[in-house]
């Protein structure tokens, strides 16, 4: 029927995600891009105009390569700039803090707050959006600038994200050969604690935010670094984003490792916090002081940082393996 | 009355035994004995010690925070719908929880981590934005010696919207601090601790007696300030004492939980449908209900989809004004505030 890909994601939408990019449950993605398959195979390149169905479920038409591209989340961000085209990046949110280039760049707002006129000023000729911009993508694409919403729910939805970026700006090969890189760093940190027994696994509680207590469920990105780093989620049995879960169940669950997110800043009155917690005296975690501050923009950031983020988790988890 | 302390005394009981984890009420009733100081039994010494944390530290604290959090809630509306003699008055008609929440936002977004006797930044503050709030409504409203009700409402309101508006303000600039403002404003009880019950509970017996000793005058208030005045009260001073006695509750349970609706508006109106408007009785039996509600709705927030949570305010409105309709429908004729109300 129509040339190229067909993804279709639903998200269901946290104002949790407004530093982190954004993070849902998937409908399942058409793709023969699997994060466990040692090759990566592309999808077929297709000649301009390159037609493709994005999450909101709009047809985006590229009819030039585009030279002035503008991200609106700082996932994106790290995306164009991983793929080496930071120099037809024009404008970024003032979220946009890494690589440093970015912040050379022009600021066309906050990450949920895009200012439109700041926007139309920079003459782009694609826009990289996130589905929390469903207010400004009509008004964009009234105005004739292709809007591509790049949203990335799983590792697997991110390989996508980076490949379409990569076909989309006219350099497949750099797409393909980041996300196979990608992949062989998730490989080798997938080999090293698949010597560690089922029942021997570290249980990990991640702490997205303390009061109400908030952690990372199924559908956070989240729960998947912790799972490719050998660890189990204590809380990956619940079928939401971030849940707000009782603290009686953290102390019953026993975790043996506490990971937060370290918010510029609020590390050290988290960790005074958790240690003294009441009724979590007997948690292995607390007793044996492994509470453990993660940086939120690799963790939180469905980029190519993630893997950065496994990495860290792995040697968080299992320092005597690494 | 004996029929709302049993009440109460249920609701403690079943909002202790229920819970996301299942420690079983033989084991319960077996490390409450543990936990005296007179008595030690084998028994105990066979549950794992993660449940007696879990009852004593998690859940018992925040059983009894909800009980004196919705009792002060539920006063403090009392006393303001009958010092105003308005039905839609609430423990935050005149401010004091835009006042709080401007303290406790500043203080999220400045991040002090000033801490005295064990509180942050944060619940000082509200506590601190909620007087400072009234305070300043009081003595804008007040004209010589007198402060008249409807000034004071409208002062309230006035103060109100402003204050709602810088926390606008600053939720907007929150940036990263934005789901912590957020929760805050929302509501609950899940951080309780037995510092905020040793804390909390004081505070609230202080308030209610304060309001309790005066219920006679409130009834004369009902009648109208000048019919009270010729029934020997001194409006000024009681209006004074009620005033501080409702802000102090409120000021006290905002900044243990944060802003906790519908309990304050909707508790004292149920105890008017179903037994009148005298004040002796219905400020100990709003502050019976009070606890009773919220510690029921919050053991319901705690359970229903366990492990995870709800927030509170959400099952306090759901259930509550359904309740309240169906009460109202049934009594077709109100006598709200004696007299002619």
């Amino acid at each position: 029927m129509k040339k190229g890909l067909f993804i279709f994601i639903v998200l269901l939408f946290g104002f949790m995600l407004l530093m982190a990019g954004c993070s849902g449950t998937d409908n399942g993605v058409e793709t023969d891009l699997q994060p466990d398959s040692d090759k990566v195979t592309s999808p077929p390149l297709p000649e301009m105009p390159i037609v493709i169905t994005d999450q909101m479920g709009r047809e985006v038409v590229i009819e030039e390569i585009p030279q002035r591209i503008i991200s609106l989340s700082p996932s994106n961000t790290e995306i164009v700039f991983a793929l080496g085209l930071g120099d037809r990046v024009v404008g970024v949110t003032e979220y946009c803090n890494y690589p440093a280039e970015a912040l050379e760049k022009d600021i066309v707002g906050g990450f949920s707050t895009p200012n439109i006129e700041k926007i139309i000023e920079l003459e782009p000729d694609l826009i990289l959006a996130s589905t929390i911009h469903e207010e400004e993508v009509p008004r964009l694409e009234e105005l004739g600038i292709p809007v591509m919403v790049i949203e990335s729910s799983t590792v697997a939805d991110l390989f996508v994200s980076i490949q379409l970026v990569a076909i989309v700006a006219d350099v497949p090969e750099a797409g393909e050969s980041l996300v196979s890189s990608m992949q062989d760093r998730i490989n080798a940190v997938g080999s090293v604690v698949a010597e560690v027994d089922q029942d021997e696994k570290i249980k990990v509680y991640y702490e997205v935010y303390s009061d109400p207590v908030m952690t990372a469920g199924q559908g956070a990105f989240i729960n998947e670094i912790i799972t490719l780093a050998g660890g189990i989620n204590i809380f990956g049995d619940i079928n939401e984003n971030y849940p707000q879960v009782s603290a009686e169940v953290v102390a019953e669950r026993q975790p043996d490792i506490i990971l937060y997110p370290d918010y510029h800043g609020t590390a050290d009155l988290v960790l005074d916090s958790m240690a003294g917690r009441p009724g979590w005296e007997s948690i292995p975690a607390i007793q044996n002081s492994r509470i453990q501050a993660a940086s939120d923009d690799i963790f939180a950031r469905p980029g190519p940082r993630i893997v950065e983020a496994i990495e860290e988790a792995a040697r968080l988890f299992y320092p005597e393996l690494f | 009355m004996t029929g709302l302390v049993m009440l109460l005394f249920l609701t403690i009981v079943l909002g202790t035994m229920l819970g996301a984890v299942s420690i079983g009420w033989r084991n319960i009733l077996v490390m409450l004995f543990d936990a005296l100081p007179f008595y030690s039994s084998d028994r105990a010494l066979e549950i794992a010690p993660v449940y007696r944390d879990i009852l004593l530290q998690i859940r018992i604290p925040r059983v009894l925070l909800a009980a004196a959090v919705g009792s002060s809630l539920a006063v403090s509306g009392a006393v303001f719908q009958g010092l105003f003699r308005n039905p839609m008055a609430d423990p935050y008609v005149i401010g004091i929880s835009s006042g709080a929440a401007l303290g406790a936002v500043f203080a999220m977004l400045s991040g002090f981590s000033l801490s005295v006797g064990g509180f942050g930044a944060v619940p000082l503050f509200a506590f601190f934005g909620g007087t400072l709030t009234i305070l300043l409504v009081y003595s804008m409203a007040r004209v010589g010696r007198a402060v008249p009700v409807m000034t004071l409402l409208l002062a309230g309101i006035a103060i109100s919207s402003f204050l709602s508006a810088l926390v606008s303000l600053l939720t907007y600039f929150a940036g990263e601090k934005l789901h912590q403002v957020i929760f805050w404003l929302m509501g609950g009880l899940s951080g309780a601790t037995w510092l905020q019950v040793k804390v909390m509970v004081p505070y609230a017996l202080i308030g209610y007696c304060c309001v309790s000793l005066f219920s006679r005058e409130l009834n004369a208030m009902l009648l109208g300030e000048e019919t009270a005045s010729h029934l020997g009260v001194d409006t000024e001073k009681v209006k004074k004492i009620l005033l501080a006695g409702a802000s102090f509750l409120v000021a006290a349970a905002v900044s243990t939980s944060g802003i906790i609706g519908f309990v304050g508006l909707v508790v004292p109106h149920f105890i008017r449908l179903v037994a009148g408007p005298d004040h002796r009785f219905l400020i100990p039996a709003s502050a019976l209900l009070g606890g009773i509600l919220l510690i029921a709705t919050d053991t319901l927030a705690r359970v229903i989809i366990a492990p995870t949570e709800l927030p509170v305010g959400i099952i306090t409105a759901l259930i509550g004004a359904p309740m309240f309709i169906y009460l109202l429908k049934k009594r077709k004729k109100l006598k709200y505030f004696g007299g002619g109300g």
